[in-house]
């Protein structure tokens, strides 16, 4: 049997519907309480009524390039919607195409061994600690390996327009580098070596908007190795972190753990589904051929490798080493992410034995029957992921003073930049239920705002990355050095514990002093501050090559070109 | 063997259920519903900086 074969075997009439309606029941329990207006602020999800397109948007200032080209994407859709639409979009797109990417990858002919894979995808550990910790990005490329895998097989086997199909399946995966990786990985597996260079050559294009900065930038290579142990997985009951990671768990914030991963029995029950799926992962290869079924299986099981490495001391001796010595290692360092590549060949092959083991079962209602269990399985490991979390995740509105503050820096036509204050990137407000969340203001500014990305992980300091940082901390007491910096104003932000660091200095006039926020503005002209960096000319070379590909692979699969090719049509037919 | 294959699907899934069940149920009877927060706590604003988490 070949690959890509039975995935084309698609139900029919009412039963079509059936995948569709379970993907969205998945993303409304899971996200009901939060889809009303307001934000949700938790950790490193920030988004903003509507953000600015800035130089750091596109990785051309001085921090690292983490959320390129993901902020500059978030630019652009807040200019035509506003951002906490743009925010349950996002979010909800991630968990339904999640679930209907898993279930349509599955190659039977039956609807509920879909569902079961459906649920085992996107109902998981992964999804919820991911979601609590606000990685909307890590979230979406997620959902796109099941699309990206299946458009690779279509690849393989010379389907005319895989290649555009895979492309645009890619798009929201590369927002950020970890969804870049993850999505270059999994499409080079599934269209196996014959394929190799056209899609490595894609993906390096489709990857370019981060990884021209993210290479070239200046601190590419200051990455503190401290993060390695700060950030690597980690064990969440009993049972060992490599258990814990077989069952997608182990996400290095114990803060984000849902409770459910501490029930005692669950380190059996993940074994049990392994177990399962491993057997399932048998079918896999009988229905897809061999080649594509051990590409997933290696592909899963290199996940696992990469997100335990830092879980043993030889690994995290390398990782550090790696991260130490080579520019853009640092992405390694949040370890459980990864193991992503591992949740495909878990959701399919234990969706395939559940199937198996119920034709084993002659009587009318067992096969149903253990499609009934093994679809509520995921949900009854991980019931905490409803509801957001049971009211983990809630939405808010930014206080007025918000708003007034970005309205007077919007109007100041003069040069300089925002540091904010207390220096650190974590805050926590009343008016977020003290909520630790990333410091908002690059996203609600209209200009530049430096942060100190210096991060207290379980109260012990990980240094950042931006070279600006220490010059500007030194600055601090001194007005006329921090204009010579390049800053004009000073954002404090009250209400949240941090470190002040210094007074504020003498002669910064108080623009607006609000109950959140007091505006200072430093007297002086500031100095343009030109980061050293890569030039800009490069970079905006690699995102009008990522746009190029993007727009023709759109034309590509729009027009009725490879429709005409008699050839072409026959293959479409075998 | 298909008693075999039976039971084991009843006893896993039957464990599954219930220790879902059980935490579900925990979770919605708990007073701070598992909201990771001490609400009491009033923060002295200049007192250290803010954890992003704890390994």
């Amino acid at each position: 049997m070949t690959a890509g074969a039975e995935p084309a075997a698609r139900p029919v009439g009412a039963h079509r519907w059936v995948l569709p309606a379970v993907a969205l029941a998945v993303a409304l329990a899971v996200l009901a309480p939060v889809l009303g207006r307001g934000f949700v602020l938790a950790y490193d999800m920030v988004f903003a009524p509507r953000h600015t397109l800035l130089p750091d948007s596109l990785g051309l200032g001085s921090m690292l390039p983490r959320s390129v080209p993901s902020d500059a994407v978030v630019a652009f859709a807040t200019w035509l919607v506003p951002g906490d639409i743009v925010q349950k979009l996002a979010l909800a797109a991630a968990l339904f195409f999640a679930a209907l990417g898993a279930g349509r990858l599955v190659p039977t002919e039956s609807v509920g061994t879909r569902v079961v894979a459906a649920l085992a995808y996107a109902w998981s550990a992964y999804v919820a600690e991911r979601l609590f910790i606000g990685h909307w990005q890590l979230l979406l490329a997620y959902a796109c390996l099941p699309w990206i895998f299946r458009f690779g097989l279509d690849l393989r086997q010379g389907v005319p327009k895989a290649g555009a199909r895979l492309v645009l399946a890619s798009v929201p995966a590369v927002l950020t580098a970890p969804g870049g990786i993850l999505a270059a990985l999994t499409a080079m597996a599934a269209a196996g070596r014959r394929r190799l260079p056209f899609v490595a050559g894609v993906m390096l294009v489709l990857n370019a908007p981060w990884l021209l900065p993210g290479l070239l930038h200046p601190g590419a290579s200051a990455a503190s190795p401290d993060g390695v142990a700060a950030f690597a997985a980690r064990a969440e009951n009993w049972g060992t972190a490599v258990v814990t990671l077989l069952g997608l768990g182990g996400v290095w914030n114990s803060e984000v753990t849902p409770v459910s991963r501490s029930n005692p029995v669950l380190p059996l029950l993940t074994l049990a589904m392994v177990a399962a799926a491993l057997l399932g992962l048998r079918v896999l290869a009988h229905r897809w051929g061999v080649a594509p079924a051990r590409a997933l299986v290696l592909l899963g099981a290199f996940g696992v490798l990469l997100a335990a490495l830092p879980t043993f001391p030889a690994g995290t001796a390398l990782m550090r080493w790696l991260t130490e010595h080579g520019p853009g290692f640092a992405v390694l360092r949040d370890s459980q992410r990864w193991i992503a590549w591992w949740a495909l060949p878990l959701a399919l092959g234990f969706a395939l034995a559940a199937e198996a083991a119920g034709r084993w079962l002659t009587t009318t209602a067992g096969p149903r029957l253990v499609l009934v269990v093994a679809a509520l399985f995921p949900i009854a490991l991980l019931p905490d992921l409803a509801f957001a979390g049971f009211g983990r995740l809630t939405t808010v509105h930014y206080p007025p003073d918000w708003t007034r503050v970005r309205e007077i820096i919007a109007a100041d036509p003069g040069p300089g930049d925002v540091l904010t204050l207390p220096l650190g990137s974590f805050r926590q407000f009343d008016w977020n239920a003290w909520r630790t969340q990333l410091d908002p203001a690059p996203r609600v500014l209209t200009r530049p705002t430096v942060l100190d990305d210096t991060l207290f992980v379980g109260g012990r300091p990980v240094p950042g990355e931006d070279r600006r940082i220490p010059e500007l901390r030194a600055a601090l007491p001194d007005a006329a050095a921090l204009t010579r910096a390049g800053i004009t104003w000073l954002l404090l932000e009250k209400g949240t514990a941090g470190w002040r660091a210094a007074p504020i200095p003498p002669g910064a006039v108080t623009v607006f002093d609000g109950r959140w926020l007091t505006l200072y503005r430093l007297p002086g002209q500031a100095h343009p501050y030109n980061p050293p960096g890569p030039p800009a000319a490069l970079i905006l070379s690699g995102d009008l090559a990522a746009i190029i590909l993007i727009a023709s692979s759109l034309l590509w699969w729009g027009l009725p070109t490879g429709k005409l090719s008699p050839a072409q049509r026959t293959r479409t037919r075998e | 063997m298909r008693l075999i294959i039976g039971a084991i699907v009843a006893v896993v899934g039957g464990i599954a259920l219930a220790s879902g069940v059980t935490v579900a149920v925990n979770l919605s009877s708990a007073p701070d519903k598992g909201i990771n927060i001490d609400e009491a706590r009033t923060p002295d604003p200049w007192a250290g900086a803010t954890n992003y988490g704890t390994p």
